[in-house]
């Protein structure tokens, strides 16, 4: 951020549409919507008044989720560089830190949305709280649990349970 | 939730971060896990990376006479460099390299102000870093002492007239790459101590030990603050720290013969990968009287509530020294212990288990001097077995109870605790049920089995415990299979895997086709293999 940030000059600020798959527009900052990797590159080569994307993978309410999750990520960046600034000791990373794990703590169908979603958009942050997330879930439990969770196919040469 | 949708790359990432302990299990899971975990090299580095990365300690330090590693089987004495001979100022330490894929030995000389490297597998002692240029100058024995540790990279904690200094060697074996991270100041800092041990360093976090004043100090480096975390008040402490890994030292150790002196292999034990590696920390506390009489107490920490439950008067002192200064570093994280260290060449404590958080499939400590020469001789079998307690009970009795708990607990889905101490002259064995590990099972009886002088002896080990996999556990044959083939490679002759191999996939082709066969099988297994031509005939 530039030194002399001022709010009162700032100009009005920049948005960029987001349309979710089943077809809800999201406008959100232009500064939110570059925590994606994906919109982040190519970016600057679009007009700016064409900045509308068109997100097929995603359904409107998990962008709704994620834009929430970048806001917060952007403000709060801010701030902590704002208190850094001011050498004010602040516990905004810990704050952050508790938040994601608030945030991340959804319903299985809610996490494996957020987790493909943040794959396809490349957010790199969210991918790795839901990756996380996904092993500290599976950790602890049996086999079966695990595939009875994820829906995987037991494709051992035989199956023990098939003969009976 | 579809697994079976997410890209391949993303559930790789999402296994990369399990504890070892889990991986290994889920390898049965389906094929396309199992080829991650057990054959993909990209896979297991991703997973190094992983646990080295967390801030769980990441290395195995070593202190004794003689440098010595055991990797789960076998020990491996290294020789000792010929510049050392003479000289007392060694400091050990173990890591894992990640860009050569090698387990490396470092030894510090600090009066000679050299390093050594010794690399598992290579057999040779490779001189020789020079320490630090501003350090070289002086002696820095005569002005404090200094611990060396391999925390993913070379580091070296000095105490240095009244501070400490921490050196990392960025590059692998450049002298110029040494670099003065930090250093540390004030009373803590310093103080009445011969050196310090650097244990871990996260971000911003150093953990290092005072072996003087047997304190475990933490560090924050942005605040400037220590924090004791635990002390302990042995003496004659040694001390390892251990990371996750699916790389065994075993495997690599075992490029070549050169590493092991003859007398250093007192272990019978093999076990297959589905145990490496290593993760959490071990503390092996040696009772000097205890030691000569060749029984050592091995505290593992036990996050479980059950802990009291164990046998206070033998393993509560150890264990509540483990768990007083380990948890409030570590938390109740993911733990499995897979490997072992030695203190002298009769002497050894191995231990080979799941704790992850509130698990412990076993723990054991053995003293070998009697054991071990038996086993040695593979004789074992066709003698009695040797006393364990005062039950007398039979080594075939415990392997008999250990499954059955281990059955148990797996059919109750519990965590199980088990710490086993055949030395004893008391009680000792000792379980709290729990999340089961079938693995356990096999290698319990491998480890109680004796030297697997054959295949088909009257216990007929491998094939047993596979078996109870098969039939009685429904474990996915090829998993199963696999991991037996390469056990009875390691265990037997030539030609062995292909024996196991046969016999195995014959049986599960049987499996598959009927069931008259099968319940004979197991009927027959629930007697025991008495006589290999039962089997021979059976199949």
């Amino acid at each position: 951020m530039k030194d002399s940030f001022n709010p009162s000059i700032e100009p009005p600020k920049k948005t960029v549409t987001l349309v979710s798959s089943d077809g809800y527009d999201f406008e959100v900052e232009e500064e939110v919507a570059l925590e994606s990797q994906v919109i982040k590159d190519g970016f600057e080569d679009k007009a700016v008044d064409d900045r509308e994307y068109l997100l097929f993978n995603v359904h409107s309410d998990t962008l709704e989720l994620i834009i929430k999750y970048c806001e917060k990520h952007v403000s709060s960046r801010k701030s902590i560089s704002a208190a850094a600034a001011s050498s004010s000791s602040s516990n905004g990373e810990e704050a952050l830190k508790e938040w994601d794990e608030h945030f991340i703590s959804v319903d299985t169908n809610t996490l494996y949305d957020i987790l493909m979603a943040a794959d396809y958009l490349n957010i790199k942050s969210l991918l790795d709280l839901a990756i996380q997330k996904v092993a500290d879930t599976i950790h602890g439990r049996s086999p079966e649990q695990i595939r009875k969770k994820f829906n995987i196919e037991n494709d051992s040469i035989i199956d023990p349970w098939a003969s009976e | 939730m579809m697994m079976s949708r997410v890209p391949h790359d993303l559930v790789t990432e999402i296994l990369s971060w399990l504890p070892v302990g889990s991986l290994i299990r889920f390898k049965c899971i389906c094929k396309s896990w199992f080829q991650f975990v057990a054959a993909d090299q990209q896979f297991i580095k991703l997973k190094h990376g992983h646990s080295t990365k967390s801030n769980k300690t990441s290395i195995m330090i070593m202190r004794g006479l003689v440098p010595r590693i055991c990797t789960g089987d076998r020990s491996v004495t290294l020789t000792t460099s010929p510049s050392s001979s003479g000289s007392s100022c060694f400091l050990f330490a173990f890591g894992f390299h990640e860009g050569t894929n090698e387990y490396k030995v470092v030894m510090i000389d600090h009066y000679n102000l050299l390093i050594s490297v010794y690399t598992l597998g290579s057999g040779i002692w490779r001189t020789i870093y020079k320490l630090p240029n501003p350090i070289s100058g002086e002696r820095s024995s005569n002005n404090g002492g200094c611990g060396v540790g391999w925390i993913a990279l070379l580091v070296l904690l000095l105490l240095f007239r009244g501070q400490i200094q921490m050196w990392v060697m960025k590059e692998y074996s450049m002298v110029e790459s040494w670099t003065l991270e930090f250093t540390i100041e004030g009373p803590m800092a310093c103080g009445p101590l011969n050196y310090v041990r650097p244990l871990g360093i996260g971000k911003n976090v150093i953990l290092y030990l005072r072996v003087n004043a047997s304190e475990v100090i933490l560090y924050d480096t942005n605040r400037n603050l220590f924090k004791v975390v635990g002390s302990f008040v042995s003496e004659s402490c040694v001390e390892c720290t251990c990371f996750g890994s699916l790389v065994s030292p075993r495997v690599i150790a075992s490029r070549t013969k050169r590493g092991y002196s003859n007398r250093s292999v007192p272990f019978p034990l093999h076990i297959s990968n589905f145990l490496t590696f290593i993760m959490g920390r071990l503390i092996v506390d040696v009772e000097n009287k205890h030691y000569t009489q060749g029984s050592l107490s091995i505290g593992l920490e036990v996050t479980s509530k059950e802990k009291n439950s164990l046998n206070p008067r033998q393993h509560s002192q150890a264990l509540s020294k483990v768990t007083g200064w380990m948890k409030p570093v570590f938390g109740a994280s993911s733990f499995v212990c897979g490997d072992s260290c030695s203190l002298e060449d009769e002497s050894a404590a191995f231990i080979d288990l799941t704790c992850e958080g509130k698990t412990i499939v076993a723990g054991y400590s053995l003293a070998f001097t009697k054991v071990m020469a038996r086993e040695e001789e593979e004789s074992l079998i066709s003698q009695e077995p040797p006393t364990i307690n005062k039950k007398e009970k039979t080594l075939a009795g415990i392997i008999r109870e250990i499954d059955d708990y281990f059955l148990k607990a797996s059919a109750s889905g519990r965590n199980v605790i088990m710490l086993l101490d055949i030395n004893r002259n008391d009680d000792s064995l000792y379980h709290n049920f729990g999340e089961s590990m079938i693995s356990a099972v096999r290698l319990m009886r491998i480890e109680y089995g004796g030297s697997f002088a054959d295949l088909l002896n009257t216990k007929g080990k491998i094939l047993r415990i596979v078996f109870y996999e098969i039939l009685k556990l429904d474990m996915p044959p090829y998993v199963v299979i696999d991991e037996n083939v390469t056990l009875a490679k390691v265990a037997f002759r030539h030609g062995a895997g292909n024996m196991v191999n046969g016999i195995l996939r014959r049986l599960v082709f049987l499996k598959g086709s009927g069931a008259s066969l099968l319940r004979s099988l197991v009927h027959f297994l629930g007697v025991g293999l008495q006589d290999p031509s039962i089997l021979a005939r059976m199949l």
